[in-house]
């Protein structure tokens, strides 16, 4: 090495490999967040859900309409349905509310 | 390392030549890879809007979902959402009811109907959306609204590039 120089070439050019290899495999292998997605699919799920099931009187207390994320479910979406009975004579009784969760499957 | 007489490269300065190529070509190998994925994703994503769209349009479209009417069957009340009234959408007006632009296919599937056009080959990609609705024939009268004996039914819609 002559005088002043800090990096051989041979080093310098190695270096520039370890870099670009270790950044490859870094992007190559970074996980993709994909889970915004599946949480839009279930939260329209749920909406509809909803919005069919108080038409069709299918409430959160039937069988087979879930009221809350399984314990086992890494996440899930629900939607809060507030129905009104109009000849109830008012107060907290007259309001209903109802949950309709969904998980992924 | 000290050079000989007529030596041009040292073996450390070839080796790491080799390594740095590879290297190189790793990298070019994958934003191949990643150029391929991304032309994937954008039509994966265009595909996407026009079914999310479409889906919006059935579950929310007055041309397409149900009006609620009073007892008189004259007076209008409101539309309700995710109704589909079978009076308004058929197999020929349904991918413009549903603002399924040119340039795309579409095929929709509900209680053992099915509509559209013909399924491309089955190397085409495509995307599926799902809604629950209720089928209606006409138009909701108040009293039959709240007597609620609706059932409902999976609408789904299939979308591809032509």
């Amino acid at each position: 090495m002559n005088r002043g120089f800090v990096f051989s070439m041979d080093a310098a050019l190695a270096l520039v490999a370890v870099i670009i290899v270790l950044g490859t495999a870094a992007q190559q292998y970074s996980p993709a967040d994909e889970s915004g997605g599946v949480s839009e699919q279930l939260q329209q799920k749920a909406y509809d859900r909803a919005v069919t099931g108080n038409y069709a009187r299918n409430l959160a207390s039937t069988p087979g309409v879930t009221e809350t994320i399984g314990q086992n479910a890494d996440f899930g979406e629900c939607t809060v349905l507030y129905t009104l009975n109009p000849n109830s004579p008012g107060g907290q009784s007259a309001v209903q509310k109802n949950t309709f969760c969904e998980e992924p499957t | 390392m000290r050079m000989r007489k007529g030596q041009v490269f040292t073996l450390d300065l070839l080796i790491s030549l080799v390594a740095a190529t590879l290297a190189i070509g790793l990298l070019f190998h994958t934003m191949e890879t990643r150029i391929y994925n991304q032309k994937g994703a954008e039509l994966s994503s265009d595909l996407k809007r026009v079914a999310d769209n479409a889906g919006n349009m059935l579950a929310a479209s007055n041309q397409i979902i149900c009006e609620l009417r009073d007892a008189d069957s004259t007076t209008h009340i409101d539309y309700l959402n995710n109704c589909i009234d079978t009076t308004k959408i058929n197999s020929s007006n349904a991918k413009s009811l549903m603002g399924i632009p040119d340039g795309y296919g579409a095929r929709v599937y509900f209680g053992g109907t099915e509509w559209g056009d013909d399924l491309p080959p089955s190397d085409i990609d495509f995307i599926e959306e799902t809604r629950t609705v209720i089928l209606h024939d006409g138009p909701v009268f108040k009293d039959a609204f709240e007597a609620h004996s609706f059932s409902t039914e999976d609408f789904t819609i299939r979308v591809w590039k032509t």
